[in-house]
């Protein structure tokens, strides 16, 4: 051994002391560097914007590290060719081949090389990372998962490009070999889209073994097959280095078959995430307990979309109910509740016996196959909006969700760029129960009502049917009040609930400047901390959309809070058709930040009454409401105002890792000094020492 | 102390092959001579284990390349015909690497001094790159690499290419020192002073040893146009051999020289007859 290491040690030196290698490091330095800062401020704005479940390690270290794995990979070739192929070019491997050593300890020492070589471009990431490291609280198991998979992985491909050294005696055709192998691992990454036809497959794919670990999915199925696969490379060597032909077929075999094996068990990992992101919620477990059949089936999910769902809401649901019937049906395989959704990518999950809440009895035979579409990409965690579905479903048979017609409101039952059919198909799919009615025909508001929905009243109100809705508020109803600027005025409304309209149509120029298609687009990129605002990515917007303004500030009994406001620079536009909009102080119009939604809460004896006052329609109308992040905030306000008991929801457990503060010294080292000062400094060491071999 | 070549064969492809066999006793400085593709090279890249032997054996003092390869290369001190020209490595570098695989624990200064090799200068070499050492310093270098590990037998391919008269004086002084109790074959076209320094020559031709000649013994020789049947020459005094015949005594030679007139080729001194005969063979006026 001491002979391997002096040996690894000389290895080493020559490897430093190579340009190339100093060349590669600043590249690798310099794109991780860069990434790592286009990575920092984009948490730093969505954080910014309030985004809940953001976390350190999904925004910014598991994508740095799979960056730096891939660049790995890319560059292990170009490093391990200035081994073994390197030495046989220059003569030297010919002389080393008299001396008494194996060619096994030769390529032992190269390994160890090789490894201290790749701890300098681990100590570069770690390096680049410092600067968030030192700012920010670190969801440590997860980090240390995340550098366990990066280290495993970076490992065994090392390990077999210095394998397939050993195959070929030329410069080119080791480099041929060892990118083919890569390109080789990528065609069965590609095949891993058919799991069933390509089971063998699986077995040999690292990055499917890699997948886990890089989430925070500590396995020790996952260990041991990189640590199988490792040592089986190290073998393989052994064996082609004493030509035993009859053993490298063993060892592939013997690999295969210990892979295989650990495939047969269950999957069972520790999930190593702060908020536990990866596994089955208590109150979901304790809730699907309850139903006796589980089947869940996914439409039109690509390979990377069947991972996160697999490994977001199937796995742990598995986990926990082993004998659910799990499907994947191709996207041109489209059931009659995904056409008729708006999305065609998603999960319908289908399940039997849910017992109704208050009862306690199981529902009858006709309804106790419920079935729920989680459209994907998910815009909150799976298993969360599961719940709320759930818990929607288990109150639907005495609560409906009403939409006010008769005084020319936006329909449910009507497609158009008013009105609000696309809606209904995404309440409907979460189990809503939709009906629109008409105060001048029904007279009063059912008392089953969870939820009455005023999408902009044109036309007046006749008195009994604004005396209806003043006594359903007044018992404690819940009320979404959707306004326009070409709203009439409910004056009587207004005053009950404090808030009124401003005139005109609020233009938004910084809207406008980000690339919306009229100024008159109001964007929102700023949410306050509210259960309606939680789960919100990127923007939310709203056309055409009024001012909301509190009337008589203190005197109401509701507790009101503001949800969304406009930009600070924008106005209330009372010619909102003309093409050369500009702010008009002298005709009245406004600017500043305006309110355009609001949220209203009182206590109403032993229960809460909610109203959402909204400046706007159109952004849940047919037209806007798959733009950006308006679906989400809808359904956001449906789930809040329909009361689904907070006893059935999970408590959202915040990743620990969700705040970073840069400090002005970390700020600058990301800003520029990593990125652009420690590359060049590589890169000129590199040019340096070229230049000085080559004189 | 000995080397051994036992039945040794290596093929090339299909048509070509080659067959040897052959020992080296201690203390004895053999020359190995061919012309150009003869298969001087592949017979020691054979010997240093660079080559694997279809068939036949190898070994040193018992220790067979083979069944014991490291054993038998750590008895082993090998000068290649290239010397490495790794533009990454320096001198020193490249000497502790050897020291490292051949397992010396002693500092390289120690080992310069304690086995005579000062005289090579390879102090001046140490800070350069491999690649920036003349054909002539690379030699000197390659000699060292070789005499290290202080092998029972050494192996020298071309060594006295690119070495001045000077050093190549020097290579024959340190050989001869080095060589007391170490076997040597070199292969080089350097006839005379392969003729001067070594006690044996091994005359080789299209991959085959086709004589044997053994210095010490022979002072005069004759080379026969035809086969010699029925010779009634000592048999003690001459190297069997189809074509060539060696002799001690001079009165035998001459004496073989009456009887033979009309199918001697060449006779006289053996460096002569020798460096003729090269000269026949290089200009295919003659084969062997």
């Amino acid at each position: 051994m001491a002979m391997v290491i002096s040996i690894a040690r000389l290895q080493l030196k020559q490897l430093l002391k190579s340009p190339r290698w100093l060349i590669l490091l600043s590249i690798y330095c310099f794109v991780i560097a860069i990434f790592s800062n286009q990575f920092s401020f984009q948490f730093i704005t969505l954080q910014a914007s309030n985004t809940s479940q953001l976390s350190l390690s999904g925004i910014l270290f598991s994508p740095l590290d799979n960056l730096a794995v891939f660049l790995l990979l890319l560059m292990l070739p170009l490093i391990v060719l200035q081994l073994r192929p390197s030495r046989i070019a220059s003569g030297l491997q010919r002389l080393l081949s008299s001396y008494p050593v194996s060619s096994f300890k030769l390529w032992l020492a190269d390994w160890y090389a090789m490894l201290v070589l790749l701890l300098f471009f681990y100590a570069a990431l770690v390096f680049i990372q410092l600067p968030i490291l030192i700012s920010a609280t670190i969801d440590l198991p997860l980090f240390l998962t995340h550098w366990l998979a990066l280290v495993l992985m970076s490992l065994s491909f090392m390990t077999l490009f210095l394998l397939l050294q050993q195959l070929t005696n030329s410069l080119l055709s080791s480099l041929v070999i060892h990118y083919s192998v890569l390109f080789l691992f990528w065609i069965i990454q590609l095949l891993q889209q058919w799991p069933d036809y390509f089971y063998v497959v699986q077995v040999i794919n690292l990055f499917d073994w890699f997948d886990r670990l890089s989430l925070g999915l500590l396995s020790a199925q996952d260990i041991l097959a990189f640590v199988i696969i490792n040592l089986s490379f190290i073998v393989l060597c052994y064996c082609f280095s004493q030509q035993k032909t009859r053993f490298i077929l063993l060892t592939c075999g013997l690999t295969l078959l210990l892979l295989f094996t650990l495939r047969l068990f269950p999957l069972n990992y520790v999930d190593t995430t702060s908020n536990q992101r990866y596994s089955l919620h208590p109150v979901l477990a304790e809730q699907l307990a309850q139903t006796e059949t589980i089947k869940i089936t996914s439409y039109g999910l690509d390979e990377a979309a069947r991972r996160e769902v697999n490994l977001r809401l199937l796995q742990p649901v598995l986990s926990r109910f082993a004998e659910t019937k799990i499907t994947h049906e191709p996207l041109n395989r489209q059931s009659e509740q995904q056409r008729n959704s708006q999305s065609n990518r998603g999960v319908l999950f289908t399940i039997g016996n849910i017992p109704n809440d208050k009862s306690g009895q199981r529902l009858n035979t006709a309804v106790n196959q419920q079935t729920i579409w989680l459209d994907y990409p998910f815009v909150e965690h799976p298993q969360r909006y599961l719940l709320r579905s759930l818990a929607v479903l288990q109150h639907r048979n005495d609560n409906w969700v009403l939409f006010v017609e008769g005084q020319d409101e936006a329909s449910i039952s009507q497609q158009g760029q008013r009105h609000l059919s696309t809606l209904n198909q995404a309440l409907q799919s979460r189990g809503f129960q939709l009906s629109q009615l008409s105060l001048k025909q029904a007279g009063s508001i059912p008392d089953n009502t969870a939820l009455l929905v005023i999408a902009s009243s044109r036309q007046d109100w006749l008195n009994s049917a604004s005396q209806s809705l003043m006594t359903y508020l007044q018992t404690g109803g819940n009320l979404l009040w959707l306004r326009d600027p070409e709203d009439i005025s409910f004056e009587q409304l207004e005053s009950y609930l404090g808030i009124t309209k401003l005139d005109g149509v609020i233009v938004d120029p910084a809207g406008y400047q980000q690339g919306t298609p009229h100024p008159a687009i109001v964007l929102h990129d700023t949410f306050t901390d509210h259960p309606i605002n939680q789960s919100l990515k990127t923007l939310v917007a709203f056309p055409w959309s009024s001012a909301l303004v509190p009337l008589t500030k203190g005197t109401t009994k509701w507790h009101q809070q503001t949800l969304l406001t406009s930009h600070p620079n924008s106005w209330t536009e009372f010619q909102p058709e003309q093409e050369n909009m500009a702010f008009n102080e002298q005709q009245g119009e406004l600017q500043g930040e305006f309110q355009t939604l609001i949220a209203l809460q009182r206590n109403q004896g032993v229960r809460q009454q909610k109203v959402v006052i909204a400046g706007d329609s159109h952004f849940l109308s047919d037209m806007a409401i798959n733009n950006y992040d308006n679906k989400q905030l809808a359904l956001n306000i449906f789930y809040w105002l329909t009361q689904t008991p907070d006893e059935l929801m999970p408590t959202l457990v915040e990743p620990v890792d969700r705040y970073l503060k840069l400090t002005p010294l970390a700020h600058h080292l990301i800003s520029w000094f990593i990125p652009f000062v420690l590359p060049l400094l590589l890169l000129l060491s590199g040019v340096i020492l070229w230049r000085k071999q080559k004189r | 102390m000995s080397l051994t070549v036992t039945d040794l064969k290596f093929h090339y492809n299909t048509s070509q092959h080659c067959h040897y066999h052959f020992r080296l006793t201690k203390g004895q400085r053999v020359g190995l001579i061919g012309r150009n593709g003869a298969g001087k090279s592949t017979l020691l890249k054979l010997i240093a284990g660079e080559l694997s032997a279809k068939s036949g054996e190898v070994s040193i003092n018992g220790s067979a390349l083979t069944r014991q390869p490291q054993q038998y290369l750590s008895k082993l001190g090998y000068v290649p015909d290239q010397f490495p020209d790794d533009k990454g490595y320096r001198v020193t570098d490249f000497l502790t690497l050897v020291l490292a695989c051949k397992n010396i624990s002693r500092s390289l200064d120690d080992l310069l001094a304690d086995q005579g090799l000062t005289q090579l200068n390879i102090g001046e070499l140490l800070p350069l790159s491999l690649q920036q050492l003349s054909l002539g310093q690379k030699q000197r270098l390659s000699l060292v690499q070789a005499l290290l590990s202080q092998p029972e037998c050494l192996i020298m391919d071309e060594p006295l290419n690119g070495l001045d008269p000077t050093q190549q004086q020097q290579f024959w002084q340190i050989l001869k020192q080095q060589t007391n109790n170490t076997c040597a074959l070199i292969a080089s076209h350097h006839l005379v002073d392969l003729a001067e320094h070594c006690q044996r020559l091994l005359f080789i031709d299209d991959h085959r040893l086709v004589l044997d000649l053994n210095l010490d013994s022979i002072k005069y020789m004759a080379v026969n146009t035809s086969i010699i049947n029925n010779t009634k020459i000592n048999e003690t005094d001459a190297l069997l051999h189809d074509k060539v015949i060696g002799f001690q005594q001079e009165q035998n030679f001459n004496q073989y020289l009456l009887q033979n007139d009309s199918n001697i080729l060449l006779s006289g001194k053996t460096l002569t007859v020798l460096t003729e005969l090269f000269r026949y063979q290089a200009s295919g006026e003659w084969q062997w």
